[in-house]
C-alpha cells in the first residue's frame, strides 16, 4: 500500500510540475518604464548633406610683374583701382629697346635685299669681273711658268759648266780690257808728257786714273775667265735649285688661282643654286625673328592688366627699378568667387558636379549663400593617413560683399528624397548584427532590424523594417536600471 | 540490493533504498552520473530557447545602460555585445553547473552529517555523503527529464523555475533582485520528494529516528536555500541603497 502511495506520489509530482510549467506559456509582460521617450515614424523629405569648411577665393588672383627689366617712367594706377583687361598699368623707359628694334629692322632689310639680289643672279659686270680674274690668273700662271723655265735653265747651266762660247767671250773680254788699258796708257803718256812742257797736271791725273781703271778692268776680266773655267759652285747650284723650287711653287699657286677663278666664273655664269637661295632666305627669317623679339621686348616694357579686376595690392612707383618676374602687384578677378573644400574619401563618391551647396559665411551669419559643385579633383591629398579630395564650389551671385579668405561652412546636398520614411537618428541603435530600433508593440519593447538610406543631422531614412506610424524608442529613462524594490516591483 | 534495484526502490521503497545506499557508499556515482547526463541533455535541448532569451535580455540590459551614456559611447558598448553561443551555454551549464552541483552534494552531506552528530546520531561520512548528499538528489534527474520533455513538446524553455512564476513581474531584471522570487524558484513538487529521500537518507546514515531525521532534512534544505538567497539579498540591498 505504501509502495503504491509513493508511486502515485511520484506520478502526481510529475503531473504537477508539468502543470506548473504550462502556466508559463504566456510570459508576463513588464509595463513600459516611465519616462521612456518615443517618436512616430513619419514620411517627410530628407537630404543627405556632406559638410565641410573652406575659404572663399576669387576666380582668379594673379601677381603682376614686368617681363623685362628697366626703370619705371610711368605709373597710371593705384591700389584699389578697378581695371579692365588690357588696360595699361605702368611703363618702363624703352629708348634702348626702340633702338634695338630699329637695328633689328635694318638687319632684316639687309637680308631681304640680299635675298632679292640672290634671286636675280649675277650681273654682266660680275661676269666680266670673274673673267678678268681668270685672265689675271692665266697671266700669273704664264709668268710663273716662265720663271720656272728660267730657273730650270739656270740650274742646267750650272750643272753643265761653262761652254766654249763663254770661255771665248771671257777671253775676248780680257783682250778688250787690255786694249782699253793700252789705250789709256798711251793717252796718259801723251798727256803727262805735255805737263813738263806746260800741260795740265789735272789732265794727267785723270789720265792716270783712267789707266788704273783700265787695269782693274783687265783684272776683272781675267778673274771672270778663271771663274768661267772653274764652273758653278755648290752654293750657286743650291741657290739655283731653291730658286727653281720657289718658281714651281709659284706656278702651282698660280694654277690653283686659275682653277678657282675659272670655277668662280663658271658658278657665276650658272647663277645662284637653290641651296644658296635657301640660305639667304633663312637669313631673312632669322632677321625677321630678331625684329619680332625686339618688338616683344619693347612691348614688355608696358605692363597691362591681363584680365579685368581690382588691384588688391600695388607697390610700384616712378623711378623704381623693375626686374623680370618680381611682383609689383596683385590683380584679383572679383567678378566671381568660389570655394574649395576637402572631402573625405568615404564621402567623395557621393559628390557630383552640379549638386547644390548651401554656405554659411562667418562674416554673414544671418545670410545664406548658395553655390554649386563645379569640379572634383582627381588627385587627392594624404595627410597623416587621412585621404581627402578637393571639391570646388562656385558661388552664385548674392549681393553679399565677398572677400578672399572669408571662411564658410558648406553643406553639399548629396542626395534629396521627398516622402521618405524617416526616424530620429537618436532612435537608431547598432550592434554586431547591424542597425535596429526598439518599437513599442502591445505595450512592450520589440527589436526591429532596419536598413537605412539617406541621413541628415537629425533624421535617417529607413528603407526596410519600419512603417509609417510605428513608435520607436528614442531614449530610455536613466533610473530604470536601478528600479525595483527589495521584494519586487509594483 | 543491486544498483538497478536501488534506483527503482528510490521510488517506492525509499527507506530500504537508502539503507542499501548507506551499505554501499561507493554507489553514489550512479545518481551523480544520471544527474550530469540529464543536466547536459536538458541544456542541449533547451539551448536554442535559452540562447534567444539570454541574448534578448542582454540587449535590454545594454540599452538600459546606454540610456545614460553619450551616443558614441553607447555605440561602442553595443558593438562589444556578443551573443551567447551553444558552446558557451554548454560550458556554463555542464561544467560549471556540474561543479556547483558537486559542491551542493558536499555541502548537503556536511550539514546533514554534522547536524545528525549534534543530534546524537552516529554515522560515517562516506555513507552520509552517498545517501544524503547524492542519492537524495535523484528527484532532480526526473525534474530534468520532465523539463526536457516539456521543452521538446512546447518548443520553448522554462523561464521561471519552481513556483517563482507566481510572483514574476515580467521584468526579469527586477525579478532577479526579488528574494521571494528567488525562494520560490527553489520550491516545486520535486522538492517534496527530495525531502522524503533526504529524511530517509539521514535516518539510514545516522541511525536517528524519523522525527529527528526529518528535522535535520528540513534544516539542511533551509540552510542550502538560504545560501542561494545570499547573492540575491546583496543585489537587492545594493539596489535599494543606490535607488
Amino acid at each position: 500500500m505504501k509502495r503504491l502511495f509513493l508511486i502515485a506520489l511520484v506520478v502526481v509530482i510529475i503531473a504537477a510540475s508539468w502543470l506548473i510549467y504550462s502556466q508559463q506559456r504566456e510570459p508576463k509582460v513588464a509595463a513600459l518604464p516611465e519616462g521612456i521617450v518615443t517618436a512616430a515614424v513619419e514620411r517627410a523629405s530628407i537630404e543627405s548633406l556632406i559638410s565641410a569648411t573652406g575659404s572663399v577665393a576669387a576666380e582668379h588672383e594673379q601677381q603682376l610683374s614686368f617681363a623685362t627689366s628697366g626703370q619705371v617712367n610711368q605709373v597710371l594706377v593705384k591700389q584699389g583701382d578697378h581695371v579692365e583687361a588690357g588696360q595699361v598699368l605702368a611703363t618702363l623707359d624703352d629708348r634702348d629697346l626702340r633702338l634695338n628694334l630699329m637695328q633689328a629692322e635694318a638687319s632684316m632689310a639687309i637680308s631681304e635685299a640680299q635675298l632679292a639680289q640672290a634671286r636675280l643672279g649675277p650681273t654682266d659686270e660680275e661676269i666680266t669681273r670673274y673673267e678678268a680674274a681668270v685672265s689675271i690668273a692665266q697671266a700669273s700662271g704664264e709668268s710663273a711658268r716662265a720663271s720656272v723655265d728660267s730657273a730650270q735653265a739656270n740650274v742646267s747651266r750650272l750643272l753643265a759648266g761653262a761652254s766654249d762660247e763663254e770661255i771665248a767671250i771671257a777671253e775676248r773680254r780680257i783682250e778688250e780690257a787690255k786694249n782699253r788699258l793700252w789705250g789709256a796708257q798711251s793717252q796718259r803718256d801723251a798727256i803727262c808728257g805735255r805737263v813738263k812742257y806746260g800741260g795740265g797736271q789735272a789732265e794727267c791725273d785723270n789720265a792716270e786714273a783712267s789707266v788704273n781703271q783700265a787695269e782693274e778692268s783687265v783684272l776683272i776680266a781675267e778673274l771672270q775667265l778663271q771663274t768661267t773655267l772653274k764652273g758653278a759652285r755648290v752654293e750657286d747650284l743650291t741657290t739655283a735649285r731653291a730658286q727653281l723650287d720657289q718658281a714651281k711653287a709659284q706656278l702651282a699657286q698660280a694654277q690653283a688661282q686659275l682653277v678657282q677663278a675659272e670655277a668662280d666664273l663658271a658658278r657665276a655664269r650658272r647663277g645662284p643654286s637653290d641651296e644658296q637661295i635657301a640660305v639667304v632666305e633663312a637669313q631673312v627669317v632669322q632677321a625677321r625673328v630678331g625684329v619680332e623679339i625686339a618688338q616683344a621686348r619693347l612691348e614688355d616694357a608696358v605692363l597691362k592688366a591681363p584680365t579685368a579686376g581690382t588691384l588688391a595690392r600695388w607697390s610700384l612707383y616712378v623711378g623704381d627699378r623693375a626686374s623680370p618676374g618680381t611682383p609689383v602687384g596683385v590683380l584679383v578677378d572679383d567678378a566671381r568667387y568660389h570655394l574649395t573644400v576637402a572631402i573625405d574619401e568615404t564621402d567623395i563618391r557621393q559628390i557630383q558636379p552640379g549638386q547644390l551647396a548651401r554656405l554659411q559665411l562667418d562674416a554673414y551669419p544671418a545670410e545664406k549663400q548658395l553655390g554649386q559643385v563645379a569640379e572634383i579633383e582627381l588627385l587627392g591629398a594624404n595627410t597623416q593617413g587621412i585621404v581627402t579630395y578637393n571639391v570646388r564650389i562656385d558661388l552664385e551671385p548674392s549681393g553679399l560683399e565677398l572677400r578672399p579668405l572669408m571662411t564658410a561652412t558648406v553643406d553639399i546636398v548629396a542626395e534629396e528624397k521627398t516622402d521618405a520614411v524617416r526616424v530620429p537618428n537618436r532612435a537608431i541603435r547598432r550592434d554586431a548584427k547591424g542597425r535596429y530600433v526598439q518599437i513599442v508593440q502591445n505595450n512592450q519593447l520589440v527589436r526591429a532590424d532596419i536598413r537605412v538610406g539617406v541621413s541628415d543631422a537629425e533624421y535617417t531614412e529607413v528603407l526596410e523594417g519600419l512603417q509609417e506610424g510605428d513608435l520607436v524608442v528614442v531614449s530610455m529613462p536613466r533610473d530604470d536600471l536601478l528600479g525595483g524594490s527589495f521584494f519586487g516591483t509594483n | 540490493m543491486k544498483l538497478g534495484q536501488m534506483l527503482l526502490a528510490m521510488f517506492d521503497r525509499p527507506g530500504q533504498a537508502m539503507e542499501a545506499a548507506v551499505a554501499r557508499p561507493r554507489s553514489w556515482w550512479l545518481p551523480a552520473l544520471l544527474l550530469l547526463a540529464t543536466l547536459a541533455a536538458l541544456a542541449y535541448i533547451s539551448a536554442p530557447y535559452v540562447i534567444e532569451l539570454t541574448n534578448t535580455r542582454q540587449v535590454e540590459m545594454v540599452e538600459q545602460l546606454a540610456a545614460s551614456m553619450a551616443p558614441e559611447q553607447a555605440d561602442i558598448v553595443r558593438a562589444q555585445v556578443r551573443d551567447m553561443t551553444l558552446g558557451s551555454l554548454m560550458l556554463n551549464s555542464v561544467l560549471f553547473g556540474g561543479i556547483l552541483m558537486a559542491l551542493g552534494w558536499l555541502a548537503r552531506a556536511a550539514i546533514a552529517h554534522l547536524s545528525a552528530l549534534a543530534a546524537g546520531g552516529k554515522g560515517v561520512w562516506a555513507s552520509t555523503f552517498a545517501a544524503a548528499g547524492v542519492w537524495s538528489m535523484l528527484p532532480d534527474v526526473l525534474r530534468n527529464l520532465v523539463q526536457l520533455a516539456y521543452t521538446v513538446v512546447n518548443q520553448r524553455s522554462i523561464e521561471h523555475s519552481g513556483l517563482s512564476f507566481l510572483v514574476a513581474s515580467g521584468d526579469w531584471l527586477a525579478d532577479s533582485r526579488n528574494l521571494v522570487y528567488a525562494l520560490l524558484s527553489s520550491i516545486d513538487p520535486f522538492t517534496l520528494w527530495h525531502l522524503i529521500l533526504l529524511t530517509s537518507a539521514v535516518a539510514a546514515a545516522t541511525k536517528l529516528n524519523k522525527t529527528k531525521a526529518l528535522m535535520i532534512a528540513l534544516l539542511t534544505w533551509a540552510v542550502l536555500a538560504g545560501l542561494r538567497l545570499i547573492p540575491v539579498a546583496i543585489s537587492s540591498a545594493l539596489t535599494v541603497s543606490l535607488g
